[in-house]
């Protein structure tokens, strides 16, 4: 099973937008400055934002949204234990985001 | 206080011995010792300290006493009592600390702007809901 399977997401990266706003997600980009490269929140009503900076190239959007999907499938809490280190979260969601797109892109 | 000093007392409050500090930082104990003596680490291991305490980069190198790091997200928003009421009922939710950890690195005003995008995304799934 391809990693992008195992963590529920859709093999065909194209199809990513349809099926986060199946899943509830929701997928925006804004302007901020480049200290931040992207960012999600979760909703009281188990629905997510994920903001991407508009001013990354679009290559960099991928990566970033990629991060931010594997946040909310894999390290929300009660998927994962929330007192594991940030950094390790942080090093984790790289590298797996990387490998899905490496792996979607043949 | 002191670099030195403040890492050691981060890593007596949080029951660490030298060794399981080191171990969760990839580094030799020795390494680690000689930071408690004064010896400055790496910037990566000082946000890998930061993250293990959950304390600011700037209060392990001892130039703050703001030692959380959700104290520089209510600073960003001192001006703003709607938001900061909103980050207070954000931030009991256990649920949401992962997504706003990060938070605390970026400038107030990008802290802001987030919290902001946040508090609006909530109140649209309100109404969504029915209120």
């Amino acid at each position: 099973m391809s990693l992008a399977k195992s963590l529920g997401l859709p093999s065909n990266l194209d199809k990513l937008h349809e099926w986060a706003s199946l899943h509830n997600i929701y997928i925006a980009t804004e302007n901020f400055d480049l200290e931040l490269w992207g960012y999600a929140t979760k909703s009281d009503y188990d629905s997510y934002l994920v903001l991407i900076n508009n001013r990354l190239c679009y290559e960099m959007q991928q990566k970033v949204l990629m991060h931010e999907l594997v946040h909310i499938l894999k390290h929300s809490p009660g998927s994962h234990p929330i007192y594991k280190d940030q950094y390790d979260i942080e090093k984790e969601a790289d590298e797996l985001a990387e490998k899905i797109i490496k792996d979607a892109s043949g | 206080m002191e670099f030195g000093k403040r890492l050691k007392k981060l890593r007596k409050e949080s029951k660490l011995t030298q060794q399981e500090l080191a171990d969760k930082l990839n580094i030799k104990r020795s390494t680690l010792a000689g930071y408690e003596s004064g010896k400055q680490p790496s910037y990566e291991t000082l946000v890998k300290l930061s993250d293990i305490f959950n304390v600011s980069v700037d209060y392990i190198l001892g130039d703050t006493d703001e030692r959380k790091k959700a104290d520089h997200i209510k600073a960003a928003l001192s001006d703003d009592p709607e938001l900061l009421e909103f980050w207070d009922e954000m931030n009991e939710r256990e649920d949401l600390r992962m997504y706003f950890k990060k938070c605390s690195e970026l400038s107030p005003e990008t802290i802001k702007k987030l919290i902001h995008i946040s508090k609006v995304f909530e109140e649209e799934e309100r109404e969504r809901h029915g209120g």
